[in-house]
């Protein structure tokens, strides 16, 4: 981050100190003692301000701002010479033993060193709610790190944090039996002392397996017969590019993302009401899978589509892009927080779900836990989670806006305007007119029914943009409290990798901040360590049932380790290089020998799908439907509501029976 | 899952006893569906999720009956007498009391309101041997005064219904976790493995819907089963006659798939359950049909909960009641009742009399009826009633002669299970908008029913993505209120 909007340098002045800032000095010399000044401050804010800041003031003394520091506390001002000596470099250096600063974890020598220095140069100081933080490095390269002084150096070996590698190939290891790169992957894991790879499924079953794994649905008979018919060695190959190609492909992951982005069709608070418009989310995500959009491009819409497009939409790309911001929506939405004057903590609470919800969802990070305190274990601080939710900071409902064409909208408006000027007229003459029910008002007000019916009504979408005001600030909020703000933080990704704050890019249109595009790019970044790991595991489960990594949504100490790491990482990378393409690494999953094992029958064979699975409930009932021939193909409608559902709320049904 | 301080049994000793019933051949012995049920049931007897577990030490009581009255009845019209609240009636906010409630978080409790006072349309009469003051819209629950235990001065963190009642249910204003309910069966199972251990009724249910009772991250086993009071109390329960004779064969053949399939996959949790609830559901064919028969009591227990009034919905409420005594009777450790009868609860913003009025008649009689007919069989002592509501009504008109919510300060009752009977504690201000003396939260109350229960409630813990939940919550700030302890 280096847009510093408002960097204040402020030199101190005390009796017997001089002030050392001067016209006289270079600009490279003023900038080398910024940067020691910011470095010095940030320690300060480390090691100091929670025992001498706004929560706890020992000994009366306050170090967060200027003025405090300034005043000092029991012991006099910090840094007036007295006997020799200045009373902060004294306290942290061990040469008074009853004044040992801070009292458990001393400062190291070139942290020492650091204040020394800054206060030599005249301890100047910036105000912290600018980036103290440009100033400071990762947490393995720079000890000022945020991260890395909260932790005392550890945490800094989880796997994730690690940059994805390049991985060679490995040597085959069962020549005869390996079909793909893939498969030397997974054989190269396995202690052929143990055993060997377990059968081949037969092609009936096999047919079966891919027709669910890849399309949600039982393989038809024709198709069955088609296949096993097909006497060139490619057969299943080619059925395979097929199932891809199917309409139901889309559908069947839909429901995998769907779950991953917590979508529903009701508000999932209060009253629970109905999302009349949710489904055109919907069908954006089949689209999406449908038509193998790019992973980057998916990530970037959902997250800041509305960015990406200069007024109202002028192409069915441009309507798709608003209509992917129903990812920011799908969280439980509180409409009555306002009537009872609660609106703050919605807010919050919708923040926190954007914030939580997209670190799990695209990084597999556990966010949530930092929202009233630092990760337990992870190396993530309570600051981390608010500057990630200072990307979502300025986002309001933009359901008003609607997601019809240019032209549309325009002559919508065109149409509209003189009806309502016209009503807002006769409004004005209905008040004029006090009696309830003079005829003359009556008409009126009859009239303007009628003219209200005629105006045309825009196509509605759940959508997300950003308020006018594009300068928000966010707070952390002690104990996760809303009502408890302290710090204002900017936007920025983890601070263990970087802890200075986000530049924020320009979009191309001018009513929306950038800031979620500027996350939605770092997300989206091949630099970013989490990603294409996260995508390709979810990937991995979708077809082994188990995930390389099991614990799909957490990345972290607390989630399982990688059962084959080296995979994970050549799979990561098969899929950035490969423009972010989902069914390119779905289709070296399935064309994979290692997919076509068996479940194993005995303990000496090997095989990643370590069991049977059960279909999930929509395989199931869809299965049930296509094979009475009952299955709906229809798209573009709203969902289902099940009548059902309201008559047995709490999931007693009633199909057949005594009673 | 991840390991919980207190262990799932696992699958290896449902292995063992499956093995030697499935080779039974139940349907062969040629006895009647029931006997067969009751022969098994024997054999089937083990270690499950429900088994009954000791308490952490000796239990005050050991069954909890929740009577949750939806939308926030008002504390000021009916247990919280303020004779000062009927003198201001018309008149603003006294300022030392509005100056106290807006510095403390809940300042937004005036949002909304008119700023006067409206006294309370209801006479005050006193009962019982302490005098207790209680109002003429709670005529029953004053005959059984002295056997109740008032709490006073209860406060919620939200003033509106869904995250107020999420925080009643389960500890947190967001849903997501899990509910009282599922926590105590979590902790000591159930005495009945013939019935659910946790028991939902109603018809409909709490605003914010099942994040309310729902088990939320423990194990599905302790999800609760909602009955039916009307006919039998779980639609579907009994096999169409020409399955009848072979059903046990099937179930046993589906449990042995099941076995198969559990014991190559190891521990989960999902299977458990499920493998667990088709024996329940089998056992519930006599169980809960028996369970169910509320037209067999007596006519006079009938006619003293309001079953033979012809108001619809006392019957209605009148019924939960009875079912409710009668699951505890047969050892169910948790019924959770809900009075709404449609959607509107006792959420009065207008019209406080056209509201209040009929849902205390609705509700008055069988609640005072089930205190006392648990008391006449001994089960008072050992069952835990709980009366209480997400929030309370503000002294404040709202609306024509309505009442806002009131989450500064409200009052429940709960009766026997180690309370003190007669009991006051706590209290609002003059006005009865805020808690004065001794604000109780609700972690404070879970503190002290699951303490009621003999539960460490700081030990009963489950560990989900690395953080030990507890429904106290992870501060360790709740306390359980010794004074109205036994």
């Amino acid at each position: 981050m280096t847009r510093w909007l408002c960097m204040v340098a402020v030199a101190w002045s005390w009796v017997g100190f001089p002030i050392l800032l001067g016209a006289q000095e270079s600009a490279p010399e003023v900038e080398a003692k910024q940067h020691i000044a910011k470095r010095a401050i940030r320690l300060v804010q480390a090691k100091c301000v929670s025992c001498h800041g706004p929560e706890k003031q020992e000994g009366n003394l306050r170090l967060d701002t200027v003025e405090h520091l300034k005043q000092g506390g029991d012991r006099g001002s910090l840094l007036e010479h007295r006997d020799g000596n200045i009373l902060l470099l004294r306290s942290i250096d061990g040469s008074d033993p009853d004044l040992q600063m801070p009292p458990k974890n001393p400062l190291s020598p070139s942290e020492i060193q650091l204040l020394r220095q800054w206060v030599a140069e005249g301890a100047l100081w910036f105000d912290t709610k600018e980036s103290v933080n440009s100033a400071t490095g990762n947490a393995w390269e720079d000890e000022l790190n945020p991260v890395r002084q909260r932790f005392h150096g550890e945490r800094l070996d989880l796997w994730s944090l690690k940059p994805i590698e390049r991985q060679s190939l490995p040597e085959p290891r069962f020549p005869s039996w390996e079909r793909s790169s893939l498969d030397r992957f997974a054989s190269a894991d396995w202690n052929p002392q143990q055993g060997a790879p377990s059968q081949d499924l037969e092609m009936r079953p096999l047919i079966r397996r891919l027709s669910f794994d890849l399309r949600g649905l039982p393989p038809s008979p024709e198709e069955v017969d088609e296949v096993l018919e097909d006497p060139s060695p490619d057969a299943i190959d080619r059925y395979i590019d097929r199932l891809l190609a199917s309409p139901h492909y889309g559908r069947h992951f839909a429901r995998m993302w769907l779950d991953v982005v917590r979508y529903s069709d009701s508000n999932g608070f209060d009253w629970d009401e109905y999302r009349k418009d949710a489904w055109r989310f919907r069908d954006y995500v089949i689209d999406a899978w449908n038509h193998d959009k790019s992973f980057q491009n998916f990530i970037v819409e959902q997250l800041a589509g509305d960015e990406l497009v200069n007024g109202a939409p002028a192409t069915d790309e441009e309507v798709a892009r608003w209509i992917a911001t129903g990812y920011l929506r799908l969280g439980p939405q509180d409409n009555a927080a306002p009537l009872f004057n609660e609106q703050d903590r919605a807010r919050a609470e919708l923040l926190a779900d954007l914030t939580e919800t997209t670190a799990s969802a695209f990084l597999g990070m556990t966010l949530s836990c930092c929202r009233c305190h630092d990760h337990k274990s992870d190396p993530l601080t309570q600051e981390d989670h608010y500057r990630f939710r200072a990307f979502f900071a300025c986002v309001e409902y933009g359901d008003k806006l609607g997601i019809d064409l240019r032209d549309v909208q325009e002559s919508l408006e065109k149409h509209n305007q003189p009806i309502e000027k016209e009503i807002e007229e006769l409004k004005k003459q209905v008040e004029s007119i006090k009696d309830k029910k003079d005829s003359k008002r009556v008409e009126l007000q009859k009239t303007i029914d009628r003219r209200k019916k005629e105006l045309k009504a825009i196509t509605p979408a759940l959508l997300m943009t950003d308020g006018q005001d594009h300068t928000l600030e966010t707070a952390v909020f002690f104990q996760g409290d809303h009502r408890s703000p302290r710090q204002t933080v900017q936007p920025g990704f983890f601070s263990v990798l970087t802890p200075e704050n986000s530049q924020v890019i320009k979009p191309i249109n001018p009513k929306t901040s950038g800031r979620r595009l500027s996350l939605a790019q770092w997300i989206a970044s091949p630099e970013n360590r989490w990603t294409s790991r996260v995508i390709v595991n979810r990937l991995w489960q979708a077809q082994f049932g188990d995930g390389l990594v099991s614990s799909e949504n957490d990345f972290g100490y607390t989630g399982n380790l990688p059962s084959n790491p080296a995979m994970l990482d050549w799979l990561a990378m098969q899929f950035m290089e490969h423009d972010w393409s989902l069914k390119h690494v779905q289709r070296s999953l399935v064309t994979s020998r290692v997919y076509r094992q068996q479940v194993p029958r005995q303990s000496n064979e090997y095989a990643l799908r370590k069991s049977i699975r059960r279909l999930s409930a929509e395989q199931l009932r869809d299965a049930t439907l296509a094979c009475s021939g009952l299955l709906q193909d229809r798209r573009g409608v709203a969902s289902h509501l099940a009548q059902t559902a309201r008559r047995y709320p709490s999931g007693q049904s009633r199909v057949s029976g005594r009673q | 899952m991840a390991p919980s301080s207190r262990t799932i049994p696992t699958h290896p000793s449902r292995r063992h006893w499956l093995g030697s019933i499935g080779a039974m051949g139940a349907a062969s012995l040629g006895l009647d569906r029931i006997a067969i049920a009751d022969l098994l049931d024997r054999d089937r007897r083990r270690e499950s999720a429900m088994t009954a577990k000791a308490p952490d030490f000796p239990a005050r009581c050991q069954s909890v009956i929740f009577l949750f009255m939806v939308g926030g009845p008002s504390q000021v019209d009916s247990f919280d007498y303020k004779p000062l609240l009927q003198e201001l009636d018309g008149k603003p906010v006294p300022e030392s009391i509005r100056k106290a409630v807006s510095e403390t978080k809940h300042a937004n409790v005036f949002h909304g309101c008119h700023d006067k006072l409206m006294a309370s349309p209801y006479r005050f009469s006193r009962h019982g041997q302490q005098g207790m003051w209680i109002s003429e819209l709670f005529p029953h629950t004053a005959n059984v005064v002295d056997d109740l235990c008032f709490l006073h001065s209860v406060q919620a963190d939200s003033n509106n219904h869904a995250p107020a009642s999420y925080q009643l249910h389960t500890g947190d204003i967001r849903s997501g976790k899990a509910s009282l309910g599922s926590w105590v069966t979590y902790g000591l199972g159930s005495v009945n493995e013939d019935l659910p251990g946790y028991v939902t009724l109603f018809d409909a249910g709490p605003l914010g819907g099942a994040a309310n009772y729902t088990n939320g991250f423990l194990p599905p086993s302790y999800q609760p089963v909602r009955l039916r009071t009307q006919g039998p109390p779980v639609f579907d329960l009994l096999p169409p006659t020409h399955w009848e004779s072979s059903q046990r064969a099937s179930i046993d053949l589906i449990q042995k798939w099941n076995e198969e399939h559990a014991s190559r996959i190891g521990p989960y949790g999902e299977l458990e359950a499920r493998i667990a609830s088709y024996e329940l559901a089998y056992r519930m064919q006599s169980s809960a049909m028996d369970v169910g028969k509320l037209d067999d009591e007596p006519s006079y227990i009938q006619s003293e909960y309001g079953i033979d009034q012809s108001d619809k919905r006392l019957q209605s409420f009148a019924r939960k009641c009875l079912m409710a005594r009668r699951l505890v009777e047969r050892g169910v450790r948790f019924v959770q009742v809900y009075d709404m009868p449609d959607k509107d609860g006792w959420d009065a913003h207008a019209k406080l009399t056209d509201n209040h009025t009929p849902r205390a008649r609705w509700t008055d009689q069988p609640s005072a009826a089930l205190i006392r007919d648990l008391k006449r069989r001994g089960l008072l002592d050992q069952t835990l009633v709980i009366w209480a509501s997400e929030f309370g009504r503000t002294p404040m008109m709202q609306g024509d002669r309505g009442r806002q919510h009131n989450a500064a300060g409200f009052t429940i009752w709960m009766a026997g299970g180690g309370m003190r009977p007669g009991m006051r504690y706590g209290s609002t201000d003059e006005i009865g908008l805020m808690a004065n003396e001794h604000p109780i939260s609700f972690r404070d109350l879970h503190a002290t029913i699951l303490t009621a229960l003999g539960i460490e409630y700081e030990k009963l813990s489950f560990t989900v993505s690395g953080r030990q939940e507890r429904i106290t919550g992870v501060a360790g700030t709740a306390r359980p209120i010794r004074e109205i302890l036994l």
